[in-house]
């Protein structure tokens, strides 16, 4: 058991406060880049959502965009955008009619302006205004559609909509981060690189999954147990061992009321409540630390592969890999730092009725109790009694009140000892 | 798990059906592809020797007169002669036919990959609604500008704005279409269905027109409700087939109208002219700078004249010209000085041997005065000026003929049952011609118009432009015509096959164009490929090196999974395309993540419950087995089985997959297919990942292979400590 323990390395719910920061961090960055041009530095959309026409012409010899310009200059699309795309033979000409004829009234003049420097036609995108604005439309709508079929699969999975809330805004989380580097990089916003973005929630979600379902399972593990004992031994200050050994007596003693019900009931309530959240937070710790190797091994390979993909790739797929490039590193982040601390949010408030079930003053002022069903499941969740006791636990933990009481004794005192002396510190 | 050897069981049997399915699947792609490769070496072989490009080899084949073709276009001097070639044709028939047959059940090159072109087009509704009206009026178009207006800018359906933009403007609508009695609602859905067919119909043409271009495997569909999408794969010259599609082709034969007319109407122009400049000049006289630098008059006195100087404030024309066309760049034209003043309308033109000729700079000039509202006030009712389609050189410049005729079509396209390109004879020997064949009542109508008309000229128009204008010398009873004037035979071909497919019921407008070349969709293919080599190479490198023996059962398994997913392709007879391919690229990275979560977890089982250690002897392979299967399917817990990846792995990846879907749905081209690809990976991943890695553990772990091979406890120690996974650290205490 010890052992396992030593699996947390790293408690990476302290620093969940810092989630957010990273794209807190770009998007003033961004602002200021926005400002500072005055609302001229705007998301580089490619043709495909703006309209207009791209042509990439492969000349036989290498040619200067100077030239281009100058030649086309004559028919009046000189200020066009013109560049080089990769080798000096190749270039780029963007521009903002999106009318079927222009690609070859563009390509006669430069047939005719460079008769000894015949080109070829590599690739053509003419996108009509009206078209632009449609897929600009369904671009927008396809992610929202993805991210609300995800919250809904990710609600009924998990059955929790604090699991659906942290997934998806970990997605909006890795969307926005990316779009932003996009925007400060000046990178063209084409149909692929929707796709990647749609990859990227995909990759993503995978790897919050991975987390999550580690955190389901911990909740019924032996395992919690030593995370159990481990909190208890930090919040009390006394030895783990110590802790160790009352643990194992109460269960020892009493196997039908979980040992959490004994602790519960001689700790105030405020207490409880930073009790009950450390533990979550340990469980989680311990679960994305449990799957760290394989969150670092997989985020390694996929990266190696689409960073092979945008170095040899060709210039063509060089945005759709660079977005999946930053994908890969801002959605492990996010299912780290963002995803697994939304499944924190609720414990604060759904703490409290496990106290007033059980607490013998809290019974004294309500004295008809009758627990709502979705409260003992909450508190079965969150107090990390495995399944199959969670409802003779609940059930004992009203009715064998007055026996265990004698057998409660002695352990009280031992507790209230435990008590002062954290009272203390 | 039983203790006897479960490796022959419903598990292994289906992955044997898979591999022999994906096997099945993948031959034809393969056969294909070599085929493929092999008709490339005739191509060039022929195209070598003739002067035939690949395009029209591709067609000729898909015709049929491949043969006759190389016979009639070779060209000696390669060592070849023509019996050589003979051959290689009927060898190339062959092999095309097995091209075709295979073709069908391979994986399909998207357009991204192997060239081609995507395009979407707009049947011209405004258009259509003209040629449907009873008459047309100033009112009627200015309604229907703004209807055009508003259907661009608001994305609103055609036909609601129809009646209400009708009402605004005060027009009733069976004032223009229908029957006067018919309501509003009644109109519309007339008008509706005209559509609808007009749609239908265009397609019905493209799908002709596009049937004889050779592509393999064209795709015509229609999106929407007035869209029609085509895509054509490994074309060579995009724009002739463009030039193809997207020509109405509306043929019509109209007589010229009689040259006493046409004088008058002239004059009536320069009249009108003459008024307007007078106007104009007394509004502000100092506009008109004429610019007298000009290129020395050989036939004429010719000035150089900004078009604005003769339009004053271009009060003349209403400035909705298109602002993207070439022609407004240069706001110049030339005019006869001497005559400026006199006859301004004659001034821009020219006399070419009885006919009038327009300076190549001045036909937007002369277009706009044909098209101002005065002018057209005094044109009489039953005539049009129309344009021929191409210039002609006369010394130093280019004109185009301008020709007056009569409105009224004496004959129109549908009345031909035939045509054909074939080299012309007497005056046009040595010349590329289209003849026609006319239908028998088309042929009656023929003969009675040309009997009529005996001296005078008919002008062949297509769309609105005349190809030729011959003069009739006699009656013509045969129901034979021809259009003469074709540059070359490529342009013969073009022209018979519009006249054969039919002429489209309204123009139609490319709204979206994706190109590849053909050099790009190779490269693409190569850099692809060879990234997907490399990568694959790294990722199973990492993964040997780090899992050792298991690393070994996930390679094979991705290795399988990559087979599965092109055998997955081939069978649906789906696209691959570029996003497509870096989609499988992605998959390679993604599937390892499925192995890795199961190894980690089998590695942690392992540290838990240490075969080497907890038990001895015998049970080491019993223990690593439950191991395993505790790792996939999680540890049985009172009645409940906690702790698998199995769960883990089929949430993760069914969320990929809504996105996939979503993609799919959102769906063009490319990216469908990246989409398609992506769905696929992932679900031969999971198979791979959890049927066929666990069955290859399976058999590791088999009884069987524990008595043969691991006899000893060394070597089972060795194994397992060693080999299996690599090393993991126990936490039972020694």
């Amino acid at each position: 058991m010890k052992k396992q323990l030593d699996n947390i390395n790293i408690d990476f719910l302290s620093y969940r406060r810092l989630g957010w920061a990273p794209l807190a961090g770009i998007l003033i960055v961004s602002l200021v880049f926005l400002i500072k041009s005055k609302g001229e530095m705007q998301f580089n959309l490619g043709v495909d959502f703006k309209g207009g026409t791209s042509l990439i012409l492969q000349f036989a010899q290498p040619i200067s965009v100077g030239d281009i310009r100058q030649t086309l200059g004559k028919t009046g699309y000189g200020t066009s955008e013109i560049k080089q795309f990769g080798s000096h033979n190749e270039i780029l000409i963007r521009l903002e009619q999106g009318s079927s004829d222009i690609s070859k009234l563009v390509r006669d003049e430069l047939s005719a302006g460079f008769p000894d420097n015949p080109h070829l036609l590599l690739e053509v995108d003419t996108v009509g205004p009206r078209i632009g604005h449609e897929l600009q439309k369904k671009a927008i709508n396809s992610i929202l559609i993805a991210l609300l079929g995800i919250f809904i699969y990710i609600g009924i999975r998990f059955k929790r909509i604090k699991s659906s809330v942290g997934a998806v805004s970990a997605l909006f989380h890795d969307v926005f981060f990316t779009l932003c580097v996009f925007y400060l990089f000046q990178i063209e916003i084409s149909l692929s690189v929707l796709a990647a973005l749609l990859t990227i929630v995909g990759y993503s979600l995978n790897d919050t999954i991975v987390v999550f379902d580690r955190i389901r399972e911990n909740h019924g593990e032996a395992r919690n147990d030593a995370i159990i004992i481990k909190r208890l031994a930090k919040f009390t200050q006394i030895k783990s061992e110590k802790v160790a050994k009352i643990y194992d007596f109460f269960k020892k003693q009493s196997s039908q009321s979980h040992p959490l019900y004994i602790w519960y009931k001689y700790i105030v309530p405020k207490t409880r409540l930073r009790f009950e959240k450390n533990l979550e937070q340990d469980r989680i710790s311990v679960s994305i630390n449990q799957t760290m190797r394989r969150t670092i091994f997989t985020s390694v390979t996929t990266f190696i592969v689409v960073a092979i993909l945008f170095m040899f790739g060709g210039k063509i797929l060089q945005p759709f890999s660079f977005a999946l490039m930053i994908g890969v590193i801002v959605g492990t982040y996010s299912s780290i730092f963002i995803a697994s601390p939304a499944l924190l949010l609720k414990t604060e408030i759904k703490a409290y009725p496990i106290l007033e079930v059980s607490d013998g003053k809290a019974k004294d002022k309500k004295p008809a109790i009758k627990p709502a069903p979705t409260v003992v499941h909450e508190a079965r969740v969150n107090a990390g009694i495995p399944e199959s006791e969670a409802a003779s636990s609940q059930h004992a933990a009203i009715s064998t009140e007055q026996s265990s009481q004698a057998v409660t004794q002695q352990k009280k005192k031992k507790k209230k000892k435990k008590k002062k002396r954290s009272g203390r510190r | 798990m039983s203790k006897k050897n479960n490796f022959f069981n419903f598990r292994s049997a289906i992955i044997l059906v898979a591999v022999i399915l994906s096997v099945v699947a993948i031959m034809p792609t393969y056969q294909l592809y070599h085929d493929k490769k092999q008709a490339e070496d005739y191509f060039n072989e022929i195209s070598l020797n003739t002067t035939l490009t690949q395009d029209d080899i591709k067609a000729a084949l898909s015709v049929g007169n491949l043969e006759l073709l190389v016979r009639d276009t070779f060209k000696a001097g390669n060592g070849k002669t023509v019996d050589d070639l003979v051959t290689d044709v009927e060898a190339l028939s062959k092999l095309d036919g097995k091209i075709l047959q295979n073709e069908p059940k391979a994986i399909k090159l998207g357009l991204d990959l192997q060239g081609g072109t995507y395009l979407v087009y707009e049947v011209d509704l405004p258009q259509l609604l003209v040629n449907l009206t009873k008459e047309t009026n100033n009112r009627f178009e200015t309604a229907l500008q703004i209807i055009i207006d508003r259907v661009n800018s608001e994305n609103e359906d055609f036909f609601e704005v129809l009646p209400q933009v009708f009402t605004e403007q005060g027009l009733q609508l069976n004032h223009f279409f229908g029957r006067k009695s018919d309501s509003d609602s009644d109109i519309i859905n007339g008008l509706k269905d005209e559509a609808e067919d007009a749609v239908e119909r265009t397609l019905e043409v493209l799908r002709n027109r596009i049937d004889q271009f050779g592509v393999s495997e064209p795709s015509i569909t229609k999106q929407g409700n007035r869209r029609i999408v085509v895509e054509l794969a490994g074309i060579h010259d995009i724009e002739r087939a463009k030039n193809i599609i997207g020509t109405t082709a509306l043929l019509e034969f109209q007589m010229e109208s009689a040259p006493e007319v046409i004088t008058a109407v002239r004059n009536e122009i320069n009249r009108v002219m003459k008024r307007k400049l007078a106007k104009a000049e007394d509004l502000d006289a100092e506009d008109t700078a004429v610019d007298s630098s000009t290129a020395p008059a050989k036939i004429r006195k010719d000035t150089e004249v900004s078009l604005e100087s003769i339009f004053g404030e271009s009060s003349i024309v209403t400035e909705k010209e298109d602002s993207d066309s070439t022609a407004a760049a240069d706001p110049t034209v030339l005019i006869d000085e001497e005559v400026f003043s006199e006859r301004p309308f004659d001034a821009l033109l020219a006399d070419l041997g009885g006919d009038i000729g327009v300076p190549t700079k001045n036909v937007r000039a002369v277009e706009r005065i044909l098209n101002s509202p005065e002018v057209q006030e005094i044109l009489p009712a039953d005539t049009e000026f129309l344009f021929f389609n191409r210039p002609q050189r006369y010394g130093e410049q280019e004109f185009y003929r301008l020709y007056m005729v009569k409105k009224d079509p004496e004959l129109t396209g549908d009345m031909i049952s035939n045509a054909n390109h074939q080299m012309g004879s007497q005056m046009q020997a040595g010349k590329a011609v289209v003849g026609m064949e006319l239908t028998g009542e088309g042929a009656k109508k023929f003969a009675r118009v040309t009997g009529a008309n005996v001296g005078k000229r008919m002008a062949i128009v297509l769309d609105n432009k005349i190809v030729s204008i011959p003069n009739i010398q006699e009656r013509i009873p045969s129901g034979n015509a021809q259009i003469t004037g074709m540059d070359n035979i490529q342009e013969a071909m073009d022209l018979a096959i519009v006249l054969r497919a039919g002429a489209l019921p309204a123009p139609i407008e490319v709204i979206e164009e994706r190109t590849v070349g053909p050099s790009l969709g190779q490269d693409s293919i190569d850099k692809g490929t060879y990234s997907m080599k490399i990568g694959l190479t790294c990722v199973l490198i990492f993964m040997i090196v780090y899992y050792r023996f298991s690393g070994l059962v996930a390679t094979i398994a991705l290795l399988l999974n990559i087979f599965f997913i092109m055998a997955a392709l081939a069978f649906f007879h789906a696209t691959l395309t570029l996003p497509g391919l870096a989609g499988i690229i992605l998959t390679i990275g993604m599937a390892v993540d499925a192995n890795v979560l199961i190894f980690e977890r089998i590695r942690e089982k392992l540290g838990a419950k240490d075969p080497t250690q907890e038990s001895i002897g015998n049970r080491a392979m019993s223990v690593l087995r439950s191991n395993i299967n505790e790792s996939y399917f999680g540890e049985q817990k009172k009645e409940k089985r906690v702790g698998g990846t199995f769960k883990t792995l089929l949430d993760a990846n069914v969320t990929t997959l809504i996105a996939a879907l979503v993609l799919a749905s959102l769906g063009t081209g490319p990216i469908k297919g990246f989409a398609i690809t992506l769905a696929t990976g992932i679900c031969t991943s999971l198979f791979s990942a959890l049927v066929f890695s666990k069955f290859l553990f399976d058999i590791l772990s088999t009884d069987l292979l524990e008595k043969s091979i691991f006899k000893t406890n060394k070597i089972r120690t060795l194994f397992i400590r060693k080999l299996f996974i690599g090393r993991y650290k126990s936490e039972i205490a020694a």
